[in-house]
């Protein structure tokens, strides 16, 4: 084993982008995603990495310009967030439809308007359906780790997809762990040669031209997003074959789309994505030690949707006791409905239910976290609490400030307003 | 400028794979350069008519046109390949000589 290094999330991804040896990188910085660029810029000027590194105009041009050097066979990367990702929107769809093995980092950071630079997951989330596979690290050596298995699932022949590696802004992009960092010659054994083979499906050479990108008319264009579809869901299987692979070569590493912790007997599964994870840990260590059971499902990829995945973590032959409460915890909100991760695993709740003729657990969605608002541990607490309150006296859960006609969704930060906000709820 | 043709054999329409089987279709939208998936003959409303007689061959309805639709016939000169013309126009704009004129579709 290497010395482990002190490293910041972005310093992780850069690490690991050097060790994938991509061809091209090309970004434009913004914050807080901007560390990881300006790291692989000097990475690249002091000769570690044989790599163009291309200043563009725009996130939009970053994509476009990744997209035509992996038609040429190249490895390639660029990072981004928040309105970068969102004004690269257009080409995120171009990229999956075109079935480019393109990796992307993403720093989960909050939209405009307001203005606000700070962590949340609403950038990466109003792009879950864009077709690439979306990974959430939990920290800096998950991310490095994902990224070196991103490389490995998109240039998978039979998978062909983009994937986009998210990290919390700030929490984990700009906070420094020790890391372990692989040897080059590791990685290169781990991965398939930087350049795509000849014929690889989306590329050509310049002696056989090609048109690429080209259209599809009513009826074709469906059969191409059904393989798209088809691709992106056998991806689950080549994440999970991935990250087994890493495992016995680099020694560590979770193997499911979904980690369960403390979650075979807990009575309260607190589902949730990215770092806060690790203060959820916290949480439940205290819970236990009070006796209550509770237990946390993390979505390290939520597309591939792992919806058997989180069935069989919620209501598997392996469980002691049944889940009497569910909560989502996210940083991101579906504005008129609830957090779009909420929507996720209540439509597999439902999906195992209906299946299985099976009731389904009481859900709350616990909106937190948003524009880089603080998730303290008391917070944690006071979520369980609402659990365990739902499933005591299902009732009597009408305390919270609830967004009207969904009582189920609570914002964090919003308590200082619950005295003013009974009127509606009795509205 | 005239002389070896530019697009041989002129406009290769070669749709997607009609086959049963999903393997048979291809990998991603993409086609070998000079094929087209599926015509573009559908864009068209007027249809570029070039008074081949007074025609030099100068080459520059090939040069402008941007979907590569102009194409030489055996006697050097400018034939439009139907499938690849989206009846644009730009031919009859740029030709020197005013020699194509855009008019009603020829019925077939």
């Amino acid at each position: 084993m290497n010395t482990p290094e002190f490293l910041a999330g972005n310093e992780a991804v850069a690490q690991a982008v050097r060790l994938c040896r991509p061809r091209v990188i090309a970004a434009y910085p913004i914050t807080p995603q901007t560390t990881v660029v300006e790291r692989l810029s000097e990475i690249v000027e002091a000769g570690e990495l044989d790599a163009e590194f291309v200043h563009v105009e725009s996130e939009h041009s970053a994509l476009a310009l990744l997209m035509g050097s992996a038609a040429m066979g190249s490895r390639t990367f660029t990072a981004t967030s928040s309105q970068g990702l969102l004004y690269m929107a257009e080409c995120l769809y171009y990229a999956s439809g075109g079935r480019w093995p393109l990796v992307m980092m993403n720093a989960n950071r909050a939209l405009a308007l307001p203005w606000n630079i700070y962590g949340d997951q609403s950038d990466s989330l109003a792009l879950v359906s864009a077709g690439w596979v979306q990974a959430y690290a939990e920290n800096a050596q998950e991310a490095l780790d994902m990224i070196i298995q991103a490389y490995a699932v998109a240039e998978d022949p039979a998978i062909r997809t983009p994937v986009l590696v998210n990290l919390d802004g700030f929490v984990l992009t700009h906070t420094y762990e020790p890391v372990s960092v692989p040897e080059q010659a590791e990685v290169d054994a781990f991965l398939p040669p930087r350049d795509l083979p000849d014929g690889f499906p989306g590329t050509f050479r310049a002696d056989a031209p090609q048109s690429l990108a080209i259209t599809a008319g009513p009826g074709d264009y469906t059969v191409f997003k059904y393989q798209q579809h088809a691709a992106l869901l056998a991806a689950a299987a080549a994440i999970r074959a991935t990250a087994e692979r890493f495992r016995a070569r680099f020694g560590r590493g979770a193997q499911g789309l979904v980690e369960a912790w403390q979650a075979d007997d807990a009575e309260f599964v607190l589902i949730t994505l990215g770092s806060i994870a690790g203060s959820v840990r916290s949480a439940i260590r205290a819970l236990r030690e009070q006796g209550v059971r509770a237990g946390l499902l993390r979505l390290r990829y939520l597309r591939p949707f792992p919806a058997e995945e989180l069935g069989a973590a919620l209501f598997g032959s392996q469980r002691s006791l049944p889940v009497r409460a569910v909560g989502v915890l996210e940083k991101d909100i579906s504005f008129g409905h609830q957090g779009s991760v909420s929507l996720e695993v209540k439509a597999a709740l439902y999906e195992h239910a209906s299946r299985h003729r099976a009731p389904a657990p009481p859900v709350l969605n616990f909106v937190a976290g948003l524009g880089g608002q603080e998730i303290a541990l008391t917070d944690l607490h006071a979520m369980f609490a609402d659990l365990q309150g739902l499933a005591h006296s299902p009732s009597d859960d009408r305390r919270h400030l609830a967004a009207p006609g969904f009582t189920d969704v609570r914002f964090a930060g919003m308590e200082r307003f619950l005295e003013e906000n009974q009127h509606q709820d009795a509205a | 400028m005239s002389g070896a043709p530019v697009t041989a054999p002129p406009c290769a329409l070669r749709p997607f794979a009609r086959e049963t089987q999903l393997a048979a279709w291809p990998a991603t939208p993409q086609a070998d350069a000079g094929q087209l998936v599926a015509s573009n003959g559908g864009w068209r409303s007027l249809w570029p008519a070039i008074a081949l007689d007074a025609c030099n061959g100068c080459g520059l309805c090939l040069l402008f046109c941007p979907d590569g639709a102009m194409v030489w016939n055996a006697h050097g000169l400018p034939e439009v390949a139907a499938d690849w013309c989206k009846g644009c126009g730009l031919c009859a704009r740029e030709c020197p000589k005013d020699l194509i004129v855009m008019q009603a579709e020829p019925t077939p």
